[in-house]
């Protein structure tokens, strides 16, 4: 059977072309050893049939070899289930590590393992001195000591309150950024989407712009947990969903968008009429009651009145702050994505920003969130402000003014400051951060009652001597369990922080075994590449070789051929 | 498994940032000496930590309150002692001075050491720990007055005044009440040997009487006469010292209908008594043996005897034999008693008892502060209008609208001024009982001549209560006439109504002489009393129940009522200056310092009780210290050789991790070719 002389030109040809793109592979391979999230590629071979459109010759024959070799494509090493695995895992992963990191923050803030400027010792210093004070209570010393600790104490709920504040707006602003993030990876990859199909129109496989849209969809699954799937039309482009809502969809992105009841509230006061009600219609959507006369707006929360007539009430921070639920609505971010709320819990359930909501929005001890928090701290003070006040209100101020001057001993002289809500003095409106010693005894050291009777000092009976108000205020400490009330609170927090570390330990272990599991798939090993290096130079010498054995046999044939007897 | 150099570049990260994180923590537990650091780290044993540390800082507190109370009771327990002392020297001065043969300036010069102690017993219950009092309740202060400051006791005319109390008031008026039981106790006693009982019965029985047995119950009844007026002595001393004047009815009554007429009887039935009795014999019973020759009697013989002979004539009449001749006679003493000691000591109310009683009626107890503010308040009550109409202006009102009426009878008409006169009666009493707390509280009377006690007092007892009269007269005398009444009620500006509708005046005349008396400083206005006044004591909380008491109250220390030591020192003082020892006053004072002795032992034992107390309470949170310690240690502290184990490894680890990592990243096949 004859075959072609320069036949086998061809497929030594093929074998060296194809070492050629082997080694360009390898290269590039070496090249993004160190890029992030490249996957290894090959060059898919294949043998090239024998019958290569001679299918009439292959019937006649039974000894055709095949032509050589030919390259498919170049194919990335890549497993879709780990991919999806490991996204999440991502999610979960980031949850409790944001999670971990601000109950870090917050058990910074309620260090009461530290020795100073804790809670527990300005409580104790507060109550040793009531304590002093029992054993005298005519010295203006002991009274002055009382007066001061108090402001300690209060100062210091005030400043816990304050950090735990920041911490939420933190949070909160957290929110915020985290939507303009996930925006911003969702237009690039929609970007790349767009990208992609154009690249694989021509039918190749844009592995590198892959790469790098995986790496985004890594990214974005950090943040919150996704679904993503090939766009049904055309199936290089992947659509992204949170939820059931779509985020991406092809080349286009539904962004997501960020508002506030505090923002909205300035639209219902400064806005135009269109931006008014459309205020108006989101508000009521986040809890708020809005009725409208005319083109003004009243809004109230659970009967709190915020907006009136079209204004602010004037003292908006106030009745803002009077109701942690209310202050939590006024000031937290809200997301939505085509006009549908991204809620905790039915879309966003993990990722960061999951994290984020969390901490700004929960109030119950599942999962709990800083105002959860906040609410424990605000009824342990408003227990002791209240305790006290009816303990100190019972008793008899000593007779002086704030000049000593003698005048008539009081009762119903608070220790502790006391909101009014109309004109009747309400505790629930004291929180941590507005708990503060009564003016009265700011005034006067005087004025913090100690006795159970009217202190008379020029008539009978002079009871300066009384101390029998300002035992049962210290025996209060004991009475009241403020030590156990306090050290629970501090419990939770600590077993709260510490079960999530651990949580994020587990979740961290299993991220990076998985993660692991993709690198070992998918990452560029040099060794490997080395090997393949040498084997293809290998390969390009064998089929250079074989080309000079051709070139052999040609020479011999051409040139040595049918010279006998010259 | 195919391992990448990416794999093992994040693996050794990975790995040498963990036995980094363990050296860092290993090297901030050494560091710190604390185990956890956050209370995140453990929070069992931070809770553990934080339970020891709240524990911890309580038995501070506790401590430390133990020490304060400590240095009070210290403080009392030395006063205690000193008042001791000083209640030794008083009893062997009063003992002294009670076992006679003592002339009068040497029961001065007692009575002159006597009068030094009650100053020390005044300054050792004035004792103070830097400005605040022990003994003084809650005036731990003083009560200032202007620049001047007044102890918790203080003398105010010569008694003893404790946080305005006048407790030689009260000793007096036990004084009082404890004589007048003596004087009750001479007069009848349940054993029949007292003077009633032995009276009555020779009142009754004398005829049967044989004179030397009826002489014996005159001795018996003198003896009962004389504890009876030297009970009344001390009565009249009490009420004087009490703060009666000797020249106020009540006293000058019992002294003249009571006292000088039991003197005076004492006086006649000692001169009966030392008249001899009668010794006689009838001239028919003369025996032959002391007849004479002559028969007739022998006269000589019995008067030597002492035994008269008497004819039948005077014995028929012996009485008055006895009479003329100066004997001892029953008649005398039944006259005597059936004349006036009956009259004073039975009938009811027998002299004594009205007298008794009379006395009593002014030495009461100070009347209740609260009782002036109840009566100004029950006037003041009584001119608010009620709602059902039932206050006193509301019934005239009703009583002038309906007068006219025919429907109105007479006997309705009645009926409803009755009511308007009981009201107004209750009012007028219990304007005269705030009247009467003002007399008597204003000794001096600084108030009782004021233009503002005047117009109180005429208010009450004139304007009304001539209002009063008329009214009864008119509803009394003449029902039917409706008009009458209508005219006092109502008519004119001098009729009730008017006078009560200016309930603005009314309340301002009130008020007027309440600043006044506040102003005199003359009452109290605030409730004093003993009950409450002892309960004052200041109390320290040495543990989650348990507290201790850090003062004792003066009227503990120094007693109440006659009891109190500073009175009955006193009362020896007055005893002796009187220049004649009454041996038995001075044996119930010898008891009554007996008694404050033993009391004065009992506080000082529960000072030392309570020392003992709080030693034993500080001994066992001495050793809850140091288990607390111990837990707080064991939760939060580090085991330091442990530790430094740890950071030792921890370092090994770490630098064991660096070297492999480094050698293991480090070489690659590219190394090996050529």
């Amino acid at each position: 059977m004859p075959t072609s002389t320069f036949g086998s030109f061809e497929i030594a040809k093929s074998g060296l072309s194809i070492a050629m793109q082997q080694l360009n592979v390898t290269e590039h391979n070496i090249a993004n050893v160190n890029t992030e999230g490249y996957t290894r590629q090959r060059l898919l071979t294949s043998a090239k049939d024998p019958a290569n459109g001679r299918y009439l010759v292959a019937q006649l024959t039974k000894t055709l070899v095949g032509q050589g070799v030919e390259a498919l494509g170049i194919q990335q090493i890549r497993s879709e289930y780990l991919d999806k695995q490991y996204r999440t895992l991502n999610g979960n992963y980031n949850l409790s590590a944001s999670r971990s990191t601000a109950l870090e923050y917050l058990t910074g803030v309620f260090n009461e393992l530290g020795e100073k400027g804790t809670i527990t010792t300005s409580i104790d210093k507060f109550f040793s001195a009531l304590n002093t004070f029992s054993s005298n209570t005519s010295s203006q010393e002991y009274r002055t000591n009382v007066q001061q600790q108090a402001l300690g104490m209060t100062q210091t709920f005030n400043n816990i309150y304050e950090e735990v504040q920041s911490l939420w707006h933190n949070q909160n602003d957290s929110i915020a950024v985290a939507a303009q993030k996930i925006n911003s990876i969702a237009q690039k990859i929609a970007n790349l989407n767009d990208a992609i199909a154009l690249f694989e129109q021509t039918g190749g496989a844009a592995n590198d712009l892959n790469d790098e849209r995986n790496l985004l969809i890594d990214e974005l699954s950090g943040y919150v947990d996704i679904k993503y799937d090939f766009n049904a039309a055309n199936n290089s482009m992947i659509d992204i969903k949170i939820g059931d809502l779509t985020l991406v969809e092809g080349k286009a992105v539904n962004e997501i968008v960020v508002d506030s009841a505090k923002d909205l509230i300035n639209v219902i006061v400064n806005g135009d009429d269109a931006a008014k009600a459309a205020a108006s219609t989101r508000l009521t959507e986040l809890g708020f009651t809005c009725t409208v006369t005319g083109t003004d707006y009243d809004v109230t929360f659970n009967g709190a009145e915020l907006v009136t007539g079209g204004a602010l009430v004037s003292n908006i921070d106030d009745v803002v702050s009077s109701d942690l639920t209310l202050w939590v609505a006024y000031n937290r971010n809200n997301l939505t994505m085509n006009a549908k709320p991204l809620e905790l819990g039915s879309e966003v359930k993990s990722g960061k920003l999951c994290s984020y909501m969390e901490m700004v929005s929960n109030q119950d001890a599942v999962n709990a969130g800083i105002p959860f928090y906040m609410d424990q701290i605000n009824n342990f003070v408003r227990g002791l402000a209240q305790s006290l006040n009816e303990i100190a209100a019972s008793g008899y101020t000593y007779p002086y003014d704030e000049n000593g001057v003698p005048v008539a001993s009081r009762s119903g002289v608070d220790l502790f400051y006391v909101p009014y809500s109309g004109s009747t003095p309400d505790y629930t409106l004291i929180n941590a951060g507005n708990f503060s010693v009564s003016a009265e005894v700011l005034q006067s050291v005087w004025n913090i009652a100690g006795s159970s009777t009217p202190i008379n000092l020029n008539t009978y009976p002079v009871e300066s001597g009384n101390n029998v108000i300002a035992k049962a205020l210290f025996e209060d400490l004991v009475k009241n369990s403020y030590y156990d009330k306090l050290n629970s609170i501090v419990g939770i927090l600590g077993i709260d922080a510490n079960t999530t570390d651990s949580i994020l330990s587990t979740k961290e272990s299993l991220l990076l075994s998985t993660d692991t599991q993709r690198l070992s798939l998918s990452s560029v090993s040099l060794d490997e590449e080395t090997t393949n290096l040498i084997i293809f130079q290998q390969t390009y010498q064998a089929c250079a070789r074989v080309i000079t054995t051709l070139d052999e046999m040609l020479n011999a044939m051409i040139n040595n051929m049918g010279i006998t007897g010259r | 498994m195919r391992i990448t150099n990416t794999m093992m570049a994040n693996k050794f990260l990975t790995e040498s940032n963990a036995a980094l994180n363990r050296l860092a923590k290993y090297q901030s537990q050494v560091d710190s000496t604390k185990r956890i650091s956050n209370i995140s780290d453990d929070p069992e044993a931070t809770l553990l930590a934080l339970r020891a540390r709240n524990k911890l800082s309580n038995l501070e507190l506790y401590n430390s309150n133990i020490k304060t109370a400590k240095s009070y009771l210290t403080e009392a327990e030395s006063a205690v002692s000193a008042l001791n002392d000083v209640l030794k020297s008083a009893y062997d001065g009063i003992v002294s001075a009670g076992s006679g043969a003592k002339t009068q300036a040497e029961m001065r010069i007692i009575a002159e050491d006597l009068k030094n102690l009650q100053d020390e017993i005044l300054s050792i219950a004035n004792t103070s720990i830097g400005t605040s009092y022990i003994f003084g309740g809650f005036n731990f202060t003083g009560k200032i007055d202007g620049t001047e400051k007044i102890p918790p006791f203080s003398l105010k005319n010569g008694n003893l005044v404790y946080n305005g109390i006048d407790l030689s008031k009260i000793s007096w008026k036990s004084e009082f009440d404890a004589s007048v039981a003596r004087m009750y106790q001479a007069v009848t006693s349940p054993d029949g040997s007292d003077l009633r009982s032995v009276a009555e019965a020779f009142v009754n029985d004398s005829n049967d009487y044989g004179d030397t047995y009826a002489k014996g119950q005159v001795e018996q009844m003198l003896g009962s006469i004389k504890t009876l007026l030297s009970a009344a002595e001390e009565v009249m001393t009490a009420a004087e010292a009490y703060g009666i004047d000797t020249n106020a009815d009540e006293y000058r009554n019992f002294k003249a209908n009571f006292y000088d007429k039991m003197v005076d009887i004492k006086r006649n039935l000692e001169t009966e008594f030392d008249k001899d009795v009668l010794m006689y014999i009838p001239e028919t019973a003369v025996p032959e043996e002391h007849k004479l020759s002559d028969g007739t009697i022998d006269y000589e013989y019995y008067k030597q005897q002492g035994i008269h002979v008497l004819t039948a004539a005077e014995i028929a009449d012996i009485e008055t034999y006895k009479e003329t001749n100066n004997y001892f006679s029953k008649q005398n003493i039944f006259d005597i008693l059936d004349g006036s000691l009956m009259g004073l000591i039975s009938g009811s109310p027998g002299t004594m008892t009205t007298e008794i009683n009379s006395l009593s009626g002014v030495v009461t107890m100070p009347l209740n502060a609260t009782d002036y503010a109840t009566s100004v308040k029950y006037v003041n009550d009584m001119l608010l209008q009620q709602k059902d109409g039932s206050d006193i202006r509301s019934l005239m009102a009703s009583y002038q609208t309906n007068h006219a009426a025919p429907a109105f009878t007479a006997a309705q008409a009645r009926d409803q001024a009755r009511a308007i006169l009981d009201d107004l009666k209750a009012m007028i009493a219990n304007g005269n009982m705030a009247l009467q707390y003002v007399d008597h509280y204003d000794v001096a009377n600084a108030v009782t001549g004021t233009a503002e006690y005047t117009a109180v007092n005429d208010l009450f007892n004139t304007t009304l209560t001539g209002l009063m009269n008329s009214l009864e007269l008119a509803v009394e005398a003449d029902p039917t006439d409706k008009g009458a009444i209508n005219n006092i009620l109502n008519v004119g500006a001098g009729s009730l109504s008017a006078i009560l509708s200016d309930v603005d005046a009314i309340k301002n005349t009130i008020n007027a002489l309440t600043t006044r008396m506040q102003e005199e400083d003359i009452i109290p206005l605030n409730p004093i009393d003993i009950p409450t006044e002892a309960s004052k004591i200041t109390k320290l909380q040495i543990g989650t129940s348990q507290t201790a008491d850090i003062t004792i109250t003066g009227l503990e220390l120094l007693g109440t009522g006659d009891k109190n030591i500073y009175h009955a020192i006193g009362k020896a003082i007055k005893i002796l200056e009187s220049g004649t020892a009454d041996t038995e006053a001075l044996g119930r004072i010898i008891t009554t310092i007996q008694d404050a002795q033993s009391s004065v032992l009992t506080v000082q034992t529960r000072i030392g009780a309570t020392q003992n107390r709080m030693d034993m309470i500080s001994d066992r949170y001495f050793s809850s210290e140091l288990n607390y310690t111990a837990m707080r240690s064991e939760a939060e502290d580090v085991d330091m050789a442990e530790a430094i184990m740890n950071l030792t490894t921890a370092k090994t680890v770490y630098n064991a991790a660096l070297a492999g990592g480094a050698e293991l990243l480090r070489t690659s096949l590219i190394d090996f070719l050529r």
